[in-house]
C-alpha cells in the first residue's frame, strides 16, 4: 500500500514538475527575451505608414523587423513580397501578394518579446535556399513570425529602405535597394568591422576602403595564398593537381585536435586536386598542412615560398605568413606571444585579384556549395555565406579566429559589354557572423552599383591614376595576370 | 766735354724710358691691356644627375646611396647655356630653348626604357612572361593597357618635375647688362667672376667653362628670356 502511494506522488510530483518547466520556459532552452522592443513606423512611397514591429538585438538600433510585418507594409508596392512561417522553414515569394495571417500593422501589447535565438534559419526565397540570421516567435495572434535585419531584407527583396534620421521613421524609396556609401561612411558603418575594401579585380580600381594598409590577423583567409603557392608549384612543374598526397603524422595530429576539420590518419591519401576542395571549402588547416607537405616537404619551407611570393607581388610590409593555415600559434620565447598571419585589406584584394587574373579556376572550386571528398568518405560544405544568399557569387573564403573576428574574402561575377568583372570584397574583423554576413553583401553589392554606374572605361578615370611606381606596379601585374 | 754730353744723353734716355715704362704701369693700372672674351659662348650643364635623382625618388629608393648606381643614366644629357659679349661692353645670358626641350625629351625616352626594363624583371619574377623576358614592345602595351596612355606620356605626367621647368633654368641663368673686364676677372652685371682665363676656343669664369660658339651654331631665334 505505502509503495502505491509513493508512486502516485512521485507520478504527480513529476507532473508538476514538468507543467512548472513548461510554464517556465514555454519555448526551446535557447529562448531569449527581449527588452528593447520597438513599434517602428514604416512610411511607403505613397505616404502611407505601417506599424512593423521591431526587436533591438543585443544593442539599441540593431533592429530586427516583422517579416509579416513587412509583407503586410509592401503588399501595395511594386516590392510586395509573400512570406510564410512553418516549422522554423521560412519561404519568401517576391511579387507575390501577403495573405495576411492575422496580427499585422499592429504593435507589440506587451513590454517584453521572446524568440527563439538567433540563427540561421532555413529561408527559401523564389525556390532558392540561402542563409540569413533571423529570429523566430509568434505574435500576438499566435502565429509565427521571423525577424530579420532591415539591411538583409532590404537586400533580399531588392528594395530601398532608410532610416530617416530626424524622425525615426523608417522609409521605403521608390528605387530598388541602393547603397550612398559616403552617408554609410558618416554613420559609422565601417566601425564594425577592422577594415573592409570593395574593388574591381580586372582593373584594380577600388570602390571603397576603410583601413585598408592596417595589418590584421587573417587568419584562414591565409588559405588563399596558400592556393596562390600550390598553383605557381604546379605551373612551374613542381607538382601536379593529379599527384597523390599522403597524409602525414603531422596533419594527422593536427586533424585530431579541436582545430582540426576533417579526421585523417597517417597514411591516408588523397588527390591534390581534392584536397584544394577541401582547404577552400571547409577550410581544413589539415589538408593545408598536408599539401604544403607535399609541395616543399615541410611546412617550414612552403611558409618560405608564401613570404617569398609576398615580396613577388610587391605587397606591403603589412602582410607576413608564420603557417600555411591561418591558426594562430604561441612564439616560443618565455613571454609566449599568439602570433598569427597578417595581412592588410589592399593586399588581400591585390592577392585575391592576382589569383582571380591568373588562376580563374579557383572560381569553381569556391563556388561550389557541396563537395564528395571520396578519399575520406564524406560530403565537405562551403562555409561562405554569400554564397548562399547572392547568385553570382563565386567565392572566395572565411576566416575566424579571436584576433581577426569573423573575416569574408568575397567575390562577384559582374558581366556587362566589356566581358566579366570580378568583384572583391574584403572585410576582417567583425564582431560576429552577423556583422560579417552584412557587411560583406554590402560591400558587393555596392560594387555592383559602381559599375552598374559607369562603364569600365569611366570607371578606369574615376580609379584614379597610378601616380606612384608602386600603384603602376599593381596594376600592371593585374592586367598581366590575366594571360597565363 | 764730349765725356760730360756722352753722359747726359744716357741719363736723358734712362729717364725717358723709366718715365715711359712708369707711364705705361699707369696707364696698364686705369686702362687695363686684358682683352674681353668677346664673342658667343655655350656653357652645356649635364642634368643627368637631376633626372636620375628625380627617378629615383620615383621608384621609390631615394634612401639609397646615389652612387649605388640602381637607377643611373648611362648618357649625359645637356642643357645649353648661351652667353654672347658683345664688343660694345653689352653681354646677354640665356637658356637655349631647343637644346631644352631636346634634353627633357632624352630624359624621358631614358626614363621610360628604364621603366619598362624594370616592369619586365618584375614580372619576369613573379613568373608571369615564361621562359622569356618582355620585349619592350609588350612592355610598352601592357603599360597602355593600365593606364590608356603610352610610357613616356605616362612619365611626364607622373614626374612632371624630372628635371626643373625652363622657366626655372631662365631665372636661373638668364641675365643681360653690361660687362667690364678686370685684371684677369670680368662683371657681368651683377655678377661678378674672380678669375677669367679664355683663348679661342674655351671661356672660364670661376669654375665654369663655355666652349666657343658661332653665330651660325646657335641659331639667333632661339635666344629668348
Amino acid at each position: 500500500m505505502s509503495s502505491r502511494i509513493k508512486k502516485t506522488v512521485a507520478f504527480f510530483m513529476s507532473l508538476a514538475l514538468a507543467i512548472i518547466l513548461l510554464y517556465v520556459n514555454p519555448v526551446a532552452t535557447n529562448a531569449i527575451t527581449h527588452k528593447d522592443i520597438e513599434n517602428l513606423t514604416l512610411e511607403i512611397p505613397d505616404g502611407t505608414r505601417f506599424t512593423v514591429k521591431t526587436i533591438h538585438y543585443s544593442y539599441f538600433n540593431n533592429r530586427f523587423v516583422s517579416l509579416r510585418d513587412m509583407a503586410y507594409a509592401l503588399g501595395g508596392t511594386d516590392k510586395k513580397f509573400a512570406v510564410s512561417v512553418s516549422g522554423g522553414e521560412i519561404v519568401i515569394k517576391t511579387g507575390s501578394k501577403y495573405e495576411s495571417a492575422g496580427g499585422e500593422n499592429t504593435g507589440f501589447d506587451t513590454s517584453e518579446y521572446t524568440t527563439e535565438g538567433l540563427k540561421i534559419n532555413p529561408i527559401k526565397i523564389d525556390g532558392r535556399e540561402c542563409r540569413y540570421y533571423t529570429f523566430l516567435g509568434k505574435n500576438a495572434e499566435g502565429i509565427n513570425d521571423a525577424f530579420i535585419s532591415i539591411a538583409d531584407l532590404a537586400m533580399l527583396v531588392d528594395v530601398d529602405l532608410g532610416i530617416d534620421p530626424e524622425t525615426g521613421i523608417l522609409k521605403m524609396g521608390a528605387g530598388d535597394f541602393c547603397i550612398d556609401m559616403d552617408a554609410y561612411e558618416k554613420q559609422g558603418f565601417y566601425y564594425e568591422v577592422s577594415s573592409a575594401l570593395v574593388g574591381d579585380a580586372r582593373t584594380g580600381t577600388v570602390f571603397s576602403a576603410f583601413n585598408e594598409d592596417v595589418s590584421v590577423s587573417c587568419a584562414s583567409t591565409t588559405k588563399l595564398m596558400t592556393y596562390l603557392c600550390i598553383m605557381d608549384a604546379v605551373s612551374a612543374g613542381e607538382a601536379s593537381l593529379e599527384d597523390t598526397v599522403v597524409i602525414s603524422e603531422k596533419a594527422a595530429a593536427l586533424s585530431q585536435t579541436s582545430d582540426g576539420v576533417i579526421k585523417m590518419t597517417a597514411g591516408q591519401k588523397a588527390g591534390l586536386g581534392d584536397m584544394l576542395y577541401a582547404i577552400l571549402l571547409p577550410s581544413s588547416n589539415e589538408s593545408a598542412l598536408a599539401v604544403a607537405e607535399h609541395i616543399d616537404g615541410s611546412e617550414e619551407e612552403f611558409v618560405k615560398r608564401m613570404n617569398l611570393k609576398v615580396k613577388e607581388l610587391n605587397l606591403s610590409d603589412s602582410t607576413v605568413f608564420f603557417n600555411c593555415h591561418g591558426l594562430p600559434e604561441y612564439s616560443d620565447t618565455v613571454a609566449a606571444s599568439k602570433i598569427q598571419n597578417r595581412i592588410s585589406a589592399y593586399d588581400m584584394f591585390v592577392l585575391s585579384a592576382h589569383i582571380l587574373n591568373k588562376y580563374p579556376e579557383i572560381k569553381e572550386i569556391t563556388s561550389t556549395q557541396k563537395y564528395k571528398l571520396e578519399a575520406f568518405g564524406l560530403e565537405i560544405e562551403n562555409t561562405n555565406p554569400l554564397l548562399y544568399n547572392m547568385p553570382g557569387i563565386v567565392g572566395l573564403k572565411t576566416g575566424t579566429t579571436k584576433a581577426s573576428g569573423a573575416s569574408l574574402v568575397s567575390a562577384y561575377d559582374y558581366e556587362d559589354e566589356d566581358g566579366i568583372h570580378t568583384i572583391v570584397a574584403v572585410e576582417y574583423g567583425a564582431e560576429d557572423a552577423t556583422v560579417r554576413n552584412t557587411v560583406s553583401e554590402v560591400l558587393i553589392r555596392y560594387g555592383i552599383q559602381c559599375l552598374e554606374k559607369a562603364g569600365s572605361a569611366e570607371a578606369n578615370e574615376e580609379a584614379g591614376f597610378p601616380g606612384t611606381y608602386e600603384e603602376l606596379l599593381k596594376r600592371i601585374v593585374l592586367f598581366k595576370s590575366r594571360s597565363r | 766735354m764730349r765725356k760730360y754730353k756722352r753722359k747726359l744723353a744716357i741719363c736723358i734716355s734712362m729717364i725717358v724710358i723709366l718715365l715711359t715704362l712708369v707711364g705705361l704701369l699707369v696707364y696698364e693700372h686705369f686702362f687695363p691691356m686684358t682683352k674681353a672674351p668677346v664673342g658667343v659662348w655655350v656653357y652645356s650643364e649635364d642634368v643627368s644627375g637631376t633626372a636620375s635623382s628625380a627617378m629615383r625618388e620615383w621608384f621609390g629608393n631615394a634612401n639609397e646611396d646615389p652612387s649605388s648606381g640602381e637607377f643611373s643614366l648611362e648618357e649625359p644629357v645637356y642643357v645649353n647655356v648661351i652667353l654672347r659679349i658683345g664688343n660694345d661692353g653689352t653681354y646677354e645670358q640665356s637658356v637655349e630653348k631647343g637644346s631644352y626641350d631636346a634634353a627633357r625629351d632624352a630624359l624621358y625616352q631614358s626614363c621610360a626604357a628604364e621603366l619598362k626594363k624594370s616592369i619586365s624583371a618584375h614580372l619576369e619574377a613573379l613568373g608571369m612572361t615564361g621562359d622569356a623576358s618582355l620585349s619592350d614592345a609588350e612592355a610598352e602595351e601592357l603599360i597602355n593597357e593600365a593606364v590608356s596612355m603610352g610610357s613616356v606620356e605616362y612619365l611626364t605626367v607622373a614626374i612632371p618635375d624630372i628635371i626643373p621647368s625652363y622657366e626655372e633654368y631662365v631665372k636661373k641663368y638668364g641675365d643681360k647688362g653690361n660687362y667690364s673686364v678686370g685684371d684677369h676677372s670680368l662683371t657681368l652685371g651683377s655678377r661678378s667672376a674672380a678669375k677669367l682665363i679664355f683663348d679661342g676656343e674655351s671661356l672660364l669664369l670661376d669654375d665654369t667653362l663655355y666652349k666657343k660658339l658661332s653665330e651660325k651654331e646657335t641659331g639667333n631665334d632661339e635666344l629668348t628670356n
